[in-house]
């Protein structure tokens, strides 16, 4: 439901109008105690010179009261809070995105550019969609083995591009040689369940299966459980198939099994999409980009407070008030 | 209770009320002369004596005075205010900081701390530096203080995490140009927190501190270690001896106190010992947090309250009391 949202001058806090019935009484008292008119206009002065004309200065005599009158209505005025009320356009919200980059040493096939590893494409890409997503906050998790934490979400748009350009592959048959996406898609949901984002969304950029959370393996996140855990916490899941599998020893290609990432990106209500190539990723970004499209707040408003101008007038006319009682004009206090 | 002034661009015009004010008075003077002048002795007589006439003169200069506030807007926080400041903790991991006069090294001791804070520091956000010879990014700001913790956990003296290791010795001027430039980046100003034991090498660190405090930061020093100084553990093979230098002798590391008290005075800052518990989360009460929330209120970058009414009510209802003091008794 959309609010409807009153603009233009208002009052914010009309209670404080019934200072007025204070102010009348204030008047009301000082209005008794206002001396005797000048002697030249006193009754005992006319009895002895009846036929004496009232002078503008006599018929002005009680004006103080009335600038003193203006003055603190002004003032009552100035505390019920006048207000011009303007709208604004909605605030864009933003969302959390975290990327889960996989940098097994599988990523230095040339198969999707063969100027350029999947690892290069990638990150290129990557920060391609990152310099797109300008409200979001954007995290990243890196993972081989073991999943890094590279960056919490932030704003600092910079600095995450900056990190993204300094992952690197792990060594080839190195000791974390392997592909932890459960883990690391565990660790991501880890740091995003702790925000108060109104939308969380994990991309998974991976060109293989998992075989760190084997059938055998213990105390190991199977990519699964990882995608329950980030639906029971309200993340989504895109997951990127990068590549077109594994490259055997004769040069052929054999698709990877894709259905683990595929069921994760399912059951926590994202997409799987297959990037066999640069084009394909580009576009796979560009997609995602669509589907976690930007929300807009409930326009909002603008308050400009008007309440120093009734004061300043108010000042304004009790220092008038001030002078004519002493100049020429004035009574005689 | 927190509040502060959102002065209004026209300010200056406030400063006029005391100089109306005293016009009021000389005029009100000046006619009482000039009726004592005509009238002499016969005044008291034809008018009443004069009465609550200082009463009068104070209740004016009262009502003034609270006008005058009220016209500078006092604002106090509302329900969706953030107050917390923006910090940027810059921990000095040079292999000084593995002297063992802290407990056990002047880096635990750092990291103890820093923990603590980071559990104190709801609704902050932090970005952690470490430096030594160079400066490394470890996080941006984030507001996510687990992932600082975390991350904080993989430094260590001599090294930032994965083996991956910094140039020697220690540059305060540049962690502090570092840490400017990554809160300017995400258009912030915040405070820059230098944990270090102070040995600044390169020598620029004032310089630094304050390019820092024109783009609106303050720096803070907590210095760590003893000022008689303690030999550099380091671990070799699995068995630990003591860092030496080119000729065989051991180093000695000190706190330079006087270096890093003059780097939080150039900052506007404050220096702190690390070697008290709570540092970092007294740092944090009674100095971070009271400054950001004064900083944000007068900024209006935040949810306040206006609480105006109160002083022009109070200035209202003295000019009502002025008003009905009688000025001749009769």
């Amino acid at each position: 439901m959309i609010a409807v949202i009153e603009t233009g001058w208002q009052w914010r806090e009309p209670m404080w109008f019934l200072l007025s019935f204070l102010v009348v009484v204030v008047l009301v008292v000082r209005w008794r105690q206002r001396p005797s008119v000048a002697v030249a206009a006193s009754p005992m002065w006319q009895s002895f010179e009846p036929a004496l004309p009232t002078t503008w200065c006599q018929r002005l005599a009680g004006m103080p009261v009335w600038l003193h009158a203006a003055a603190l209505l002004l003032m009552v005025a100035a505390l019920a809070r006048p207000v011009f009320v303007e709208s604004e356009p909605p605030a864009r919200l933003g969302r959390d995105v975290l990327l889960c980059f996989d940098r097994s040493s599988s990523m230095a096939a040339l198969d999707l550019d063969p100027a350029a590893t999947r690892l290069t494409v990638g990150k290129q890409l990557a920060a391609e969609f990152l310099a797109r997503r300008r409200d979001d906050r954007l995290g990243m998790v890196t993972f081989a083995r073991y999943a890094d934490l590279v960056c919490p979400p932030t704003t600092d748009h910079a600095a995450v591009r900056e990190l993204l350009g300094s992952v690197q592959l792990v060594d080839a048959e190195g000791p974390e040689d392997a592909t932890a996406i459960g883990a690391a898609v565990g660790m991501a949901a880890n740091l995003l369940q702790r925000s108060y984002a109104t939308g969380k969304v994990i991309v998974l950029l991976t060109d293989g299966e998992e075989n760190v959370a084997t059938a055998g393996a213990q105390n190991q996140i199977a990519p699964l459980h990882a995608g329950q855990w980030c639906r029971d916490h309200g993340i989504r899941v895109h997951a990127i198939a990068l590549g077109r599998g594994e490259q055997s020893a004769d040069g052929t290609w054999r698709a990877v099994d894709t259905s683990a990432i595929q069921q994760l990106a399912k059951i926590s209500g994202g997409r799987f999409f297959p990037a066999p190539d640069a084009a394909a990723l580009r576009s796979v970004y560009a997609e995602i980009d669509r589907l976690e499209a930007v929300q807009f707040a409930e326009p909002g408003v603008r308050v400009i407070e008007w309440f120093a101008a009734p004061t300043l007038l108010g000042l304004l006319l009790f220092l008038l008030a001030h002078c004519w009682r002493h100049s020429r004009w004035g009574v005689m206090p | 209770m927190t509040w502060a002034v959102q002065p209004p661009s026209w300010w200056p015009v406030v400063l006029l009320l005391p100089v109306a004010l005293g016009f009021g008075i000389w005029l009100a003077r000046r006619s009482k002369r000039q009726l004592r002048q005509d009238l002499g002795l016969r005044e008291a007589i034809l008018c009443g004596a004069r009465s609550f006439v200082r009463t009068r003169a104070a209740l004016a200069g009262l009502a003034v005075f609270a006008i005058g506030f009220a016209l500078l807007r006092p604002v106090t926080p509302g329900k969706e205010a953030q107050l917390a400041p923006d910090v940027v903790l810059c921990v000095d991991v040079s292999r000084s900081m593995a002297a063992g006069d802290g407990e056990p090294t002047r880096f635990d001791t750092v990291r103890r701390q820093v923990h603590a804070l980071l559990q104190e520091g709801i609704g902050s956000r932090f970005a952690l530096l470490a430096f030594a010879g160079d400066v490394q990014r470890i996080s941006p700001l984030t507001a996510d203080r687990e992932a600082i913790a975390w991350l904080l956990d993989e430094l260590a003296p001599g090294a930032i995490g994965f083996g991956a290791s910094m140039a020697g010795g220690t540059d305060l001027g540049k962690a502090i140009e570092y840490a400017a430039q990554s809160l300017a980046r995400v258009g912030t100003v915040g405070e820059l927190l230098l944990l270090t034991d102070g040995e600044d090498f390169a020598g620029t660190a004032e310089r630094a501190a304050q390019a820092a405090i024109e783009q609106g930061h303050r720096v803070h020093c907590i210095g760590y270690g003893s000022v008689a100084g303690s030999k550099i553990v380091i671990e070799r093979d699995g068995e630990q001896s003591y860092l030496q230098d080119s000729t065989g002798a051991d180093v000695i590391t000190r706190l330079d106190v006087d270096s890093l008290r003059r780097v939080a005075v150039a900052g506007t800052g404050s220096f702190v010992p690390g070697h008290t518990e709570n540092a970092l989360v007294d740092l944090w009460r009674r100095q971070l947090v009271p400054f950001s929330a004064q900083r944000r209120l007068a900024a209006s970058d935040t949810d306040v309250l206006q609480r105006f009414a109160w002083p022009l009510l109070a200035g209202l209802l003295l000019l009502m009391l002025r008003m009905c003091l009688p000025e001749r008794s009769r």
